[in-house]
């Protein structure tokens, strides 16, 4: 039984690491903490479900249209709470407050729409087929999940350090006003990290959606706390640092659940947060230097 | 969305004139947004269908029931201020509503310092009973539903492994963990307990490690959507020889059509049938049905039946009834024919209800009486 | 106007609890600290009080006393691990503590009642206890506020390398913000528990920390005016909107950005107080003026 243990945690893992993709690319070129970004996944799990219900389009095609669907949401979020934020020369501080309210925002218009509903993928959106080897059991689609998860994390990571795009992107994340003086243009720079931070949440809103047989209008908040833990122990703004702290915290949680018991799996998770931001705030991969002392305007 | 009506009279209300001489108000705090609404909107359309019923017959005479339909969103403090409202104004006679547990052990409370009556006719707890001689409320104690599945299941379907999963972030889910406990250890088998919360979606890592346990049956004290949820899952996870018994709001068209074929065969009790076979569920479900457009749920039933004990103290408590008299007359009914579990209501001593409670299960996708 | 106060006075007590935690929350942010534990010390508070209460019968002044202590007590506990982070690890770490604490009262049966909570508080609070707490609270921050520590706390906000120059003692600073912020929370928590006749640990997590954050961001951080008048306009702005009840929540949201957005200060910003009384033909009112950046 451990080892299934540790295969579901891995898989739990993996989700949490897709879903903190795009938190901590946003953190680390831009310095928010986008509060929205549960949204951004709710979203694309409600877009997937119009997809397949109501257009009747094929699964690939429904994960697509949400990915894009909520890159577009999360440019528009950028719009309308950062954007103006960026232009003022606000501290951070208030882009926390402006994604607070986006979030709200987006979350009470789909309670509104679903009517507190919780709603479901239909039966056959993905085959339904178990695997058993070795005393294991996946389902296809838990294979499918972490599959996703590690194309998309070596897809992000091919993009911001082999093209030129991604380069930008870097250079912005260093310092905007010297990546300006370069020539490179900010205001596309932030498109883009907002587009892909918003189609990765996306995605993940559709697998698990899927995976968990459930969309709702709160599904995105649960999922926002573990990403707080993943992106510290990885490090604010490392993308291979949310993936291997994913899969850690994933393990961790099962085993919590499985050897302990579940009512303490919440308390030592955040624990473990707790301990890591006192001990080393910068995680796995993070910043070292950026984490204490930073003076404030 | 409130009516003109209801604004009006909400108006004159706050300027504290009482309430015109053939009118009576009831005040209907509901949990109509937010995460309990599955509770409070369905209720809601009971409560109105009998006060419309009520209204049409003449029940009352010349009288007619006025709602103030207010939403609590789901929130203790917006449930409490709405009661302590209500309570203050003078020209309420009652408050039919609060739809949670968790509003109600709240509420109660500043509805017996207010000295209002409060029927509460969705939520479960005990507490809101012991608040005082004020509040009451519709549904039986958790123990009547939960009663019948515990003793099917060591009775009649012999189970002595057992498991229970419960929320641990709502009290009415520890509630109903607690009675069904209390009952199945009396034949020496304690079930084991495991909890999540109410927000938990995977369920793999519990599942697996039931799996390992292997318990004849797994009692399920989550909300509709949640048990099905889990109930996919397990089978799913290859554990198909397991029994699942739920909880009461299972009885609802959405545990079926979540859980789709998972769920044939799981077990549960209800305040409601909708297959009860007696003239005034058959009327009813009539009624609902053309007015609404679908089958009545357990929280439809639930908030009909307040809505119908509340005008059978009215009447009985005679015109002009006072807060008191109302009060008086409701903890006085006694085998008042329902809708509810086998047909007939009484208010014990303690004020607590009883109704019979139908073990159900699901056969064919559709709901039917457990053998 | 007597039938309005009678029929709302459990929203005037809310609001001036609200006030507390708004209060609690600013001189955090006063002191540069990026702390949301207010939610947290709160609850450790309440708990306290309620259990007191309850359990052992103690009189509730004695109790909210205790509690109002303990939430001092967990301040400067956590101080010591989180003076030496800044900025959003700050916050994060705030953050885990809120959640911790949820979850613990969660888990923790036989003391906190799980998910039940403890029940059958009696209520033994009226209006003018609040009331007369509050002027008491206020009068001491302001006296604070202009005193060293207030300036101190006001340097170290602005440029700490500036404050540490200066020879203050950023950590003792710190410690003391984190000690008076678990003070105020700790009253509130305690206050909370002997008004409303119950408490549930969800009551202390994100809503609570949320709503306390948005009060002093959206009333002001820059006078001890702001965290009051934010918490006065939240509060009440949700009962305004019942007529918009279905988008309250939208509204609401739409207020965080648009107010943030445009009125960084917030709105009870002096500034903007001497330019709307600049134009009256009668003597302005000297109004308070910091000297910020």
């Amino acid at each position: 039984m451990l080892i299934q243990q540790l295969v579901n945690g891995l898989v739990t893992g993996s989700v949490y690491a897709l879903f903190s993709l795009g938190f901590t690319l946003v953190f680390g070129v831009q310095n928010i903490l986008n509060l929205a970004h549960g949204s951004l996944f709710m979203l694309g799990g409600f877009i997937g479900l119009i997809c397949i219900t109501y257009l009747g389009l094929p699964f690939p095609v429904a994960l697509l249209v949400a990915a894009i669907g909520a890159g577009l949401a999360s440019i528009v979020v950028d719009l309308i709470a950062f954007r103006p934020l960026r232009k003022r020369g606000a501290p951070e501080f208030s882009a926390i407050i402006t994604s607070i309210g986006a979030n709200l925002i987006m979350i009470n218009l789909a309670q509104r729409f679903t009517e507190s509903r919780v709603l479901r993928y239909p039966f056959g959106t993905f085959p339904i087929y178990a695997i058993q080897i070795a005393g294991i059991r996946i389902t296809l689609f838990q294979i499918f999940m972490v599959a996703v998860c590690l194309v998309l994390v070596v897809a992000l990571v091919f993009y911001l350090y082999r093209t030129r795009f991604g380069g930008q992107i870097r250079a912005v994340a260093i310092n905007e006003r010297t990546a300006g003086l370069l020539g490179i243009n900010a205001a596309i720079v932030y498109l883009q990290t907002f587009f892909i931070s918003g189609a990765l949440a996306g995605i993940a809103g559709v697998l698990i959606g899927t995976a968990f047989n459930s969309v709702h209008f709160l599904m995105g908040e649960p999922f926002m706390l573990k990403a707080f833990v993943v992106v510290v122990l990885g490090g604010l703004g490392s993308i291979p640092g949310a993936l291997i702290a994913g899969m850690a915290l994933g393990v961790v949680q099962t085993l919590t659940i499985a050897y302990v018991s579940t009512g303490l799996s919440d308390i030592v998770i955040f624990t473990i947060l707790f301990l890591a931001l006192v001990v080393r705030p910068s995680g796995f991969f993070g910043p070292k230097a950026e984490s204490r002392r930073v003076v404030r305007a | 969305m409130i009516s003109l009506r209801a604004l009006l009279v909400g108006a004159i209300a706050l300027t504290g004139t009482s309430a015109m001489a053939d009118e009576i108000r009831i005040g209907m705090p509901l949990a109509l947004t937010g995460v309990f609404a599955f509770a409070g909107v369905p209720s809601r359309e009971g409560l109105e269908l009998a006060a419309e019923e009520v209204n049409a017959s003449k029940l009352l005479g010349d009288r007619k029931l006025v709602l103030e339909v207010e939403d609590t969103a789901s929130d203790k403090t917006q449930a409490i201020a709405l009661v302590d409202r209500f309570g203050a104004d003078q020209g309420i006679v009652a408050i039919v509503g609060i739809s949670t547990s968790g509003e109600g052990q709240a509420a109660a409370p500043v509805a017996n310092s207010q000295k209002v009556p409060l029927l509460a006719p969705t939520a479960l707890s005990d507490e809101i009973l012991k608040a005082g001689q004020w509040s009451f409320k519709t549904s039986s104690a958790a123990t009547s539903t939960i009663t019948a599945v515990a003793n099917h299941a060591k009775d009649k379907l012999k189970l002595t492994h057992v498991a229970i999963v419960y929320n641990r972030d709502n009290e009415a889910s520890v509630a109903q963990r607690n009675v069904f406990r209390d009952i199945f250890k009396v034949g020496g088998n304690a079930p084991t307990e495991e909890s999540v919360l109410s927000t938990d979606v995977d369920f793999s890592a519990l599942i697996t490690k039931l799996g390992g346990a292997q318990p004849e049956a797994i009692y399920l004290t989550l909300p509709a959507e949640q048990s099905a949820n889990f109930i996919i899952q397990a089978r799913q996870a290859g554990l198909s020889e397991i029994r699942f018994l739920c909880a009461q709001p299972c009885s609802s068209v959405q545990f079926r059509k979540v859980g789709g074929d998972a769920v044939e065969g799981t077990i549960f009790g209800a305040d409601y049938f909708s297959g009860l076979d007696t003239p005034e569920n058959k009327a009813f479900v009539e009624s609902y049905k053309a007015k609404y457009g679908r089958t009545p749920d357990n929280f439809s039933a639930l908030g009909y039946t307040a809505m119908k004990l509340a005008a059978e103290a009215l009447k009985n408590a005679g015109p002009a009834a006072t807060r008191e008299q109302f009060r008086d007359a409701l903890a006085k009914i006694k085998d008042f024919p329902v809708v509810l579990g086998t047909g007939k209501f009484s208010f014990q001593e303690d004020r607590s209800s009883i109704y019979g409670a139908p073990v159900l299960t699901v056969k064919n996708g559709e709901v039917a009486l457990a053998e | 106007m007597s039938q309005f106060l009678a029929g709302n006075q459990l929203l005037i007590n809310l609001t001036m609890i609200n006030c507390l935690l708004a209060l609690s929350q600013y001189v955090a942010l006063r002191a540069g600290l990026f702390s949301v534990a207010t939610s947290a010390m709160a609850g450790v508070g309440a708990y306290l009080c309620a259990n007191l209460v309850v359990a052992l019968g103690l009189h509730p002044a004695i109790a909210v006393g205790a509690a109002t202590l303990v939430g001092l007590g967990v301040g400067l506990l956590l101080s010591l691990p989180l003076s030496r982070l800044r900025g959003v690890y700050q916050a994060i770490a705030t953050l885990a503590v809120c959640q911790i604490m949820v979850s613990v009262a969660l888990y923790a049966d036989p003391i906190t009642g799980g998910a039940n909570g403890i029940n059958g508080i009696p209520k033994s609070l009226e209006t003018w206890h609040i009331m007369l707490i509050l002027a008491l609270v206020v009068a001491c921050l302001f006296v604070l506020g202009r005193s060293t520590t207030g300036r101190a706390f006001d340097m170290i906000r602005q440029d700490e390398h500036a404050a540490v120059a200066f020879g203050i003692d950023v950590a003792r600073a710190h410690a003391l913000a984190f000690a008076i912020s678990g003070f105020l929370a700790g009253l509130a928590g305690g206050l909370i528990t002997i008004h409303n006749h119950s408490i549930v640990a969800e009551e202390f997590g994100f809503p609570m920390l949320m709503a306390a954050l948005t009060f002093v961001v959206f009333g002001g951080q820059q006078s001890l005016a702001g965290p009051l008048v934010g918490a006065v306009a939240l509060t009440w702005l949700p009962e305004l909107g019942r007529m918009l009840a279905d988008y309250r929540m939208v509204i609401y949201g739409l207020i965080l950005i648009l107010a943030i957005t445009y009125l960084p200060r917030g709105i009870a910003d002096p500034r903007l107080v001497k330019l709307v009384f600049r134009n009256r033909a009668l003597p302005a009112e000297p109004v308070e003026e910091r000297k910020h950046a």
